[in-house]
């Protein structure tokens, strides 16, 4: 009796195994039994596209920087903003503890951890593998897009390629920035662009297509050609691939390009969808002591963020009474003759309004005149602000809350044609009849003519040097507000300075073409990361 | 031992008989126990060098025959010490025995075990049940309070069941400082954040877990101290360990025991707050100094409030007003009643105990009752088998009233101290009064929250376990142990639509919350005790155990009710907000040992050892391993050593080991994904996107401490007088810090990193003696104190790392730093220097021509402009104190006269502590919109009047932020002396109940708290608003005002 107790007491020692000591969160997702079915991978893929929309990245802030330091631009009236970090990026004084600098450093390493990950635990999954495949090819759409936007923004970045699993990982120096561009992202654009589908369903038409995937490619060929001009020919091959591809076609109304109904139309080649709705949260920004919207349901900024900080009706229509409407006013057309005062003014013959012919239908659906139209609704005018106000995404029908639906163009057709005929020009050392052609098209449609039809506002007869300059002219009317005109400027350094230092940017130089690394990454990696030259 | 008692009485009768024959001369007397004042039965009395002697008969009396005038008798007793008395022969005598209080053979309860005092090396404080008796407290951690060396108790509040801090040997944690409790072997559950959270109204005011077990079914408490002692228990072990023995039968006894004491409470401290006078005469300062006007009593909704332009038609009209204390306090009470029957026989032992427990709290609607039962059983079922159990049930329920917290929570303190003193409770149509005129801060009126919420707590809490003990050798046990927890916690609000706890005010609404802990745990253990050749004595131990635990939570709340009287869940017509809960488990399997080796009780070892694997570990951490060593060596047993008779005992011990601190959280070390969400639009349909939240730490492990203990045991004058002297260092590495991802690692959310060293290094000490013991008269004492010193080694990135450092409107966070080398709990803020008195003084505050206050006037507060830059600003913060005391004391007597009467006084001390006032910074804060404390009269008000020198003017808007909460102002020294509790006892004499069969008897007066020596000026020193938090002690935001109280009560044992 007592050995078979014992025995039998004995027993109840056994039969603990290891998985009694494994618990995982039953009211969560963990990450490590997450990325098992295409669903979760869709989910994930979401998550990736996510850092386009948020606040610290295209929706807003990244936005800022390039508009206001271009020569389009310059601080609207939100005092705040024009005071703490507007200012500085206009003048090119900003300084390494710059939040927005900040906030667009740490955005697009988000985006690249997303992608990272997900294309790394796709690869792994084991999942069909053409799904694989297509999840593996827009992530690294999405990280080369990222990276680039860092590149252009603050010149050599640290280069994370693996979902980051330990902190000390990340402690690494910035790789230079064409290893960056010859190592990375151009062998995985020219790859994707043979994986991807060259056209979406309707369900999938904000998802990255092989024609996005090139247009990027182009865009990126011609930044990094200044400095090696082999570049050039690649940029102009691929982009008339582009053009020749039958996928695409210009819009015959400028103006409809950006139209509610027109989202995604013929000539888009890749857009931020934005839908409006009444998701709308705030969470904690990266920088340090401001909070900033970042996920906002899937609404754009662009209009609240840039529209008139006026008092008006809440829309078109309403009743005078209803002076509810009030913009931000982030930022503001530049204009060479601000009735508020000298100060706001810039150099004759710089500012963007002053530059569109009075026939070119590309002023009025990109630049509000407010004064004007405020007079002609009968609301009364308040000359303590801005004039002028970016117009093509202030979508009046919209509330004013951050909830609109404006997509963002990134990438369209009439910016390959004239990528096109700018890397056409460098190629054969002046334009082509190719070149002309398309440089053409797309001034003819901004004066409501026929694009095949020869036109008294056509260019003809140029140089190499001044079919540059109309390349960039038209550059600037046509694809104002629409993340081109800095990056432009700043891929040629010498045109950038000169054009600034006209605009009367004195503090310009070549330092200043990008941000400083935030002073926030230096600390955290103590100093492994170095900063930019001309920034301390 | 009884039977062969009998048989040499027996035998001494005899001879005794034979002496009377040949002798005519006796002596006689009666021998009493010194402790008790009963007679003692069987006491040896011997003529001193003869074999001449007899023994005491029933009644404690002897009756001896002597062959000379005068003799030398000597008494002896098992348990007493030896005792002369010279005797003339025909006298009658009364002889004293001191109990021998052989501490040193007395045997402690340590971790899976026991051990005789004198053999342990490790750091161990016990408690004596006859303490424990004293005091009248609702919880067990509340009887710990000042009876320990090196352990020290906050009451965090003083409501009924409220929670209390346990520190054992200083802060050594950033995530839970509490001691793991082990309640006869069954580690329980003391998280009382979670039952905090059974509130949604705020008020901070926690309960404590602790408090649903019967402080009165406890036997004795000890307190594992040092890593010797603790490491046993691994990775639960580094902040202390408390076990709990409760009562069991003994062999041979039946006893039925009744107790009941009830008592009345009333508050300790008030606030002198100003009268309806003297609040008109500051509001209308206020005003008129910032240019505004008075208030004109021209408010149409308070038609009974007049004008203020004449204070004195405000007094006149209202007399002395409101003093709101008075109406949210009342004299509380409380009654406990306990029936124990404790019964053994050879073969079995039982004992059930059932109490009730009845607490009604000095501020109004608040209480706290207990109904608990406890069985205690066990039996022999063969010669090598024992098996036993032991059950408690007990239900509590507690209606609360939320204290802590500042105006604009559901909490009643500080806007109940501020409501204003010109409002009547109740209008003249007999409804309360609500709110405030608009001229005035937002209040409300405090009695609608006590009357109107309907604020409580229910638990149900069943605990036991069952056990059995196998013999397998002469030398070897087995024990297996198997016990359960089970823990229902419901939480439940009820906030009518016009009280402040309504979020949103126009709709009443319930809360309703459910809790479930479960906990079961198996452990089985052998043990090996031989003696070899009388000198080399093993005591070895080996275990294995499995735990597990598991909570679930769950809530809901509602609102839009028909009518105020109909509001249960079902009669509410929508769900407000989100339905939640949570659920939470993790798994423990240790392995442990441990080998207790002495040489002759000489020299001693101890070794332990535990493995524990924990499923709150990172995979690549997952098991820690805990060792320890100590050794003493009792220097009274060396021959060699020329130590003075009077020493009777000296054991130096050295102890060295690392233990564990496993609370941080129960999922940390894996990342989950971002809660799915709407991400991104692939067409037109908005899609759910996710993403890992923070980067993973499979590393994650727990906090180690590793502590260095010397100790020394002193015994003097056969252990009359008694010292235990200790002395530490515990360093603690990898405590937890929430840290922020890299920002190139591109993931949002912190992560839990073990990266903070935090060092303790203390002194503690208990002395105790029976100073007088002689005679019919005696006096023993305890005195015991510990001193802590706490230093932050090192934090990421030098100091305050993931902490929020500046005040939150609440007042509740900010102040408190964490920078390297310094101590935890440190208070941060400007200093201030008195107020400006002239123009030019202001004008003299300036730097490079510059005024460093340009928004002062005359009669404001000056600010020290520390680092001397021109500007007051968050830089100029300077250490003004730290919320820890620096010295803790504890010192009870006890008197006793005859045995009879007993006298027990209980000194509880602190020093060096400060304390933040949030409080006071309300009210002083001389707006004239809210009531002030009478420190305010003191105010500047003239050059003529300049007031005290420290007090500000009275001013509405404070362009000069005199009321800044983060100043030297608020921080105020929190040191005091307390007479915690005195108890005078009547132990009846048994002849007047040898009727009735009762076998003791007595009858008491308890008195707690009844003076507090300090210098806070708020209710009480001793409160800690944010509760157990490590990083936020020492806020007072008007917690539950300590109450004293006395009591009076009744024992008899049958």
């Amino acid at each position: 009796m007592k050995y078979l107790t014992i025995i039998l007491l004995s027993l109840i020692l056994l039969g603990c195994s290891e998985d009694f000591l494994v618990r995982n969160d039953p009211t969560s997702m963990n990450v490590s039994s997450f990325y098992q079915t295409e669903n979760d991978f869709l989910l994930a893929l979401a998550g990736t596209y996510n850092v386009l929309i948020r606040g610290d990245n295209y929706n807003r802030t990244f936005w800022q920087y390039y508009t206001i330091a271009s020569d389009d631009a310059q601080p609207g009236d939100d005092i705040d903003f024009v005071s703490l970090y507007g200012q500085d990026m206009d003048n090119f004084t900003v300084k390494t503890d710059n939040v927005v600098a900040l906030n667009v450093f740490a955005s697009n390493y988000i985006g690249i951890a997303r992608a990272n990950t997900t294309l790394n635990r796709a690869q792994n999954s084991g999942l069909n593998q053409n799904f694989v495949d297509e999840i593996v090819a827009e992530c690294k759409f999405l990280r080369s897009l990222y990276y680039f936007n860092l590149i252009r923004t603050f010149g050599d970045v640290p280069l994370i390629t693996k979902e980051v699993t330990d902190p000390d990982l990340v402690d690494i120096p910035r790789t230079d920035k064409l290893r960056i561009y010859e190592e990375l992202i151009i062998p995985d654009l020219t790859e994707i662009s043979s994986v991807l589908p060259e056209t979406r369903t309707n369900e999938n038409k904000a998802r990255a297509t092989s024609g996005a995937a090139k247009a990027l490619l182009v865009k990126i060929y011609l930044t990094i050609a200044e400095e090696n001009q082999q570049y050039y020919s690649a940029a102009r091959d691929l982009a008339l691939e582009i053009i020749n591809d039958d996928t695409y076609a210009l819009e015959p109304s400028f103006k409809d390009i950006f139209t509610r109904e027109n989202e995604f139309g013929q000539e888009s080649i890749f857009e931020i969808n934005h839908i409006s709705g009444e998701e709308y949260y705030q969470r904690e920004g990266f920088g340090q002591g401001v909070t900033q919207p970042q996920r906002n349901g899937l609404g754009s900024y662009y209009n609240i963020a840039y529209s008139p900080r006026f008092k008006g009706p809440a829309k078109a229509g309403d009743s005078l009474g209803a002076f509810s409407f009030s913009g931000w006013g982030f930022a503001a057309p530049t204009t060479s003759f601000d009735p508020r005062n000298d100060l706001y003014s810039v150099p004759e013959g710089t500012s963007l309004v002053e530059l569109y012919d009075e026939n070119d239908e590309r002023k009025s659906a990109t630049i509000l005149d407010y004064y004007n139209e405020a007079e002609e609704m009968g609301i009364p005018v308040d000359k303590s602000i801005s004039p002028y106000n970016i117009k093509k995404y202030d979508d009046w029908e919209e509330s004013m809350n951050g909830e609109a639906d404006d997509n963002y163009i990134l990438l369209r057709l009439a910016d390959v044609y004239l990528m096109f005929a700018e890397a056409d020009n460098e190629v054969n050392n002046g334009p082509s009849t190719e070149a002309y052609k398309y440089l053409n098209q797309v001034r003819r449609r901004a004066f409501g003519l026929d694009i095949n039809t020869p036109s008294e506002v056509d260019y003809e007869n140029l140089t190499y040097d001044t079919f540059l300059d109309a390349v960039y002219l038209e550059r600037r009317l046509e694809l104002a507000f629409e993340g081109h005109r800095w990056f432009d400027l700043v891929r040629r350094p010498e045109r950038a300075i000169e054009v600034m230092l006209a605009h009367g940017k004195t503090n310009i130089s070549r330092d200043r073409l990008v941000l400083p690394i935030p002073q926030y990454v230096i600390d955290e990696t103590q100093g492994v990361i170095a900063q930019n030259e001309g920034y301390d | 031992m009884f039977l062969l008692l009998m048989f040499s009485s027996g035998a001494a009768i005899f001879s005794n008989n034979h002496l009377y024959a040949t002798n005519q001369q006796k002596v006689s007397g009666i021998v009493l126990d010194q402790a008790t004042g009963g007679p003692l039965i069987g006491v040896n009395v011997v003529i001193e060098g003869t074999n001449n002697g007899t023994v005491t008969g029933i009644n404690g009396e002897f009756e001896l025959a002597i062959s000379s005038d005068s003799v030398m008798l000597v008494f002896s007793y098992v348990g007493f010490l030896e005792e002369k008395k010279q005797v003339v022969a025909g006298n009658y005598i009364e002889v004293f025995l001191t109990p021998s209080l052989e501490s040193l053979n007395e045997v402690l309860v340590i971790g899976y075990g026991t051990q005789k005092e004198k053999n342990i090396t490790g750091a161990v404080s016990y408690m004596k049940s006859e303490d424990l008796e004293e005091m009248a407290v609702t919880g067990i951690d509340q009887t710990l309070q000042g009876r320990m060396a090196g352990v020290v108790i906050t009451q965090n509040s003083a409501a009924p069941g409220g929670a209390v801090s346990v520190r054992v040997r200083g802060t050594t944690s950033g995530t839970s400082n509490e001691p793991l409790y082990v309640i006869d072997g069954l580690p329980v559950y003391n998280d009382n954040s979670l039952s905090a959270n059974l509130s949604p109204s705020g008020g901070g005011q926690s309960q404590s877990i602790m408090a649903s077990i019967n402080p009165s079914d406890i036997e004795s408490i000890s307190v594992l101290k040092d890593a010797a002692a603790t490491s046993i228990y691994g990775s639960r072990g580094a902040n202390g360990v408390v076990l709990i023995t409760t009562k069991r039968a003994k062999e041979g006894q039946t006893r039925i025991i009744f107790d009941a004491y009830k008592g009345v409470q009333v508050i300790s401290k008030r606030y002198d707050l100003l009268n309806a006078r003297e609040f008109a005469q500051l509001s209308k300062d206020a005003a008129l100094n910032d240019g505004f006007r008075p208030y004109e009593g021209n408010d149409e909704t308070w038609p009974d409030i007049p004008s203020f332009i004449n204070p004195d038609l405000v007094e006149q009209q209202l007399g002395e007003g409101t003093d709101w204390q008075d109406e949210i306090l009342r004299t509380g009470q409380m009654e406990n009643y306990q029936l124990s029957i404790l019964s053994g026989n050879n073969k079995s032992r039982y004992s059930i105990m059932a109490g009730f427990y009845n607490q009604e709290g000095i501020i109004k609607k608040s209480d706290f009752k207990r109904y608990n039962l406890r069985t205690n059983a066990n039996t022999n079922v063969a010669d090598w088998l024992e098996v036993g159990t032991s059950v408690a049930i007990s239900r509590s329920e507690s209606n609360i009233v939320p204290t802590d917290g500042v105006e604009g929570t559901s909490a009643i303190i500080a806007p109940a101290l501020s409501y204003l003193p010109v409002i009547s409770p109740r209008n003249s149509n007999g409804f309360y009064n609500v709110g405030t005129p608009a001229y005035f801060a937002r209040l409300s009126n405090p009695l609608i929250g006590i009357n109107l919420n309907d604020n409580s707590t229910r638990n149900n809490r069943v605990m036991g376990n069952i056990f059995a003990n196998v013999d397998i050798l002469k030398d070897l046990t087995y024990k297996i142990n198997f016990g359960i927890d089970y823990n229902d916690n419901e939480g439940s609000l009820y906030a009518p639509r016009y009280t402040q706890a309504g979020v949103n005010p126009s709709e009443s609404f319930r809360w309703k919350q459910n809790n479930v802990e479960n906990m079961w745990l198996l452990e089985n253990t052998l043990n090996w005790n031989k003696t070899i050749r009388d000198k080399h004595v093993f005591d070895l131990l080996a275990g294995y155990s499995a735990q597990e635990f598991r909570t679930e939570r769950e809530f809901i709340a509602v609102e839009g009710f028909p009518n105020e009287f109909n509001t249960t869940l079902s009669n509410a017509s929508t769900v407000r907000g989100s339905t939640g809960g949570g659920f939470a488990e993790y798994a423990l399997i240790s392995s442990f040992g441990r080998v207790n080796y002495n040489y002759s009780e000489k020299y001693l070892f101890t070794f332990t050892l535990r493995r524990d694997g924990s499923s709150r570990f990172g995979s690549a951490n997952r098991y820690g391993i805990f060792p320890s060593f100590s050794a003493g060596w009792r220097l009274t047993e060396e021959p060699f050593l020329p130590l003075p008779e009077s020493i009777n005992d000296l054991k130096l011990r050295y102890s060295y080991g690392k233990s564990g601190n496993q609370e941080i959280g129960n999922y940390s070390s894996s990342v989950n994904m971002y809660p799915p969400e709407i991400a991104y639009a692939f067409g037109d349909t908005k899609l759910l996107g996710t993403w890992p939240l923070t980067i993973p730490n499979e590393a994650l492990g727990w906090e180690e401490t590793t502590q260095h203990n010397i100790g020394l045991d002193l015994g003097l004058l056969n252990s009359r007088f008694e010292l235990t002297l200790d002395v530490y260092d515990k360093l603690t590495d990898g405590v937890l810090v929430l840290l922020r991802p890299p920002l190139l690692a591109g993931y949002a959310d912190e992560y839990w990193k073990n990266s903070g060293i935090i060092q303790n290094r203390g002194i503690e000490a208990l002395l105790s003696g029976r100073i007088i013991s002689r005679g019919i008269f005696s006096w023993s004492s305890d005195f015991n104190f510990s001193i802590n010193r706490n230093t932050i080694v090192s934090y990421p990135n030098g100091e305050n790392n993931g902490f929020p450092f500046e005040l939150d409107e609440n007042g509740r966070i900010g102040l408190t730093l964490i920078k390297n080398d310094e101590p935890l709990g440190n208070f941060y803020g400007l200093k201030t220097d008195g107020i400006f008195t002239s123009q030019e003084q202001i004008q003299a505050h300036s730097k490079d021509g510059e005024l460093i206050q340009p928004l002062a006037q005359v009669g404001d507060i000056i600010f020290v402009d520390h680092n001397n830059d021109g500007v007051i600003d968050a830089n100029d913060r300077v250490v003004l104190g730290n919320a820890f005391p620096d010295a803790v004391f504890g010192f009870t007597n006890r008197f006793s006269y005859k045995s009879r009467i007993v006298l027990s006084v209980f000194l509880f001390a602190q020093t060096g502590n400060e304390v933040y006032n949030h409080t006071r910074a309300v009210l002083e804060n001389l707006s004239g919109d809210r009531n002030q404390t009478t420190q305010v009269l003191n105010r500047w008000q003239s050059p003529q009047n300049p007031g005290d020198g420290v007090t500000p003017r009275a001013t509405k808007y404070d362009n000069n932020s005199n009321r800044r909460p983060y100043t030297d102002r608020w921080i105020e020294d929190g040191s005091f002396l307390r007479l915690r509790n005195v108890t005078l006892t009547y132990n009846i004499p048994e002849k007047y109940f040898d009727k009735i069969s009762l076998s003791t008897a007595k009858v008491y007066i308890t008195g707690q708290n009844l003076f507090t020596l300090t210098n806070y000026s708020g209710f009480d020193p001793e409160i800690s608003s944010n509760g157990q938090n490590a990083y936020f002690p020492g806020y007072d935001l008007g917690g539950y005002p300590q109450a004293k109280s006395v009591l009076a009560g009744i024992s008899v044992t049958f």
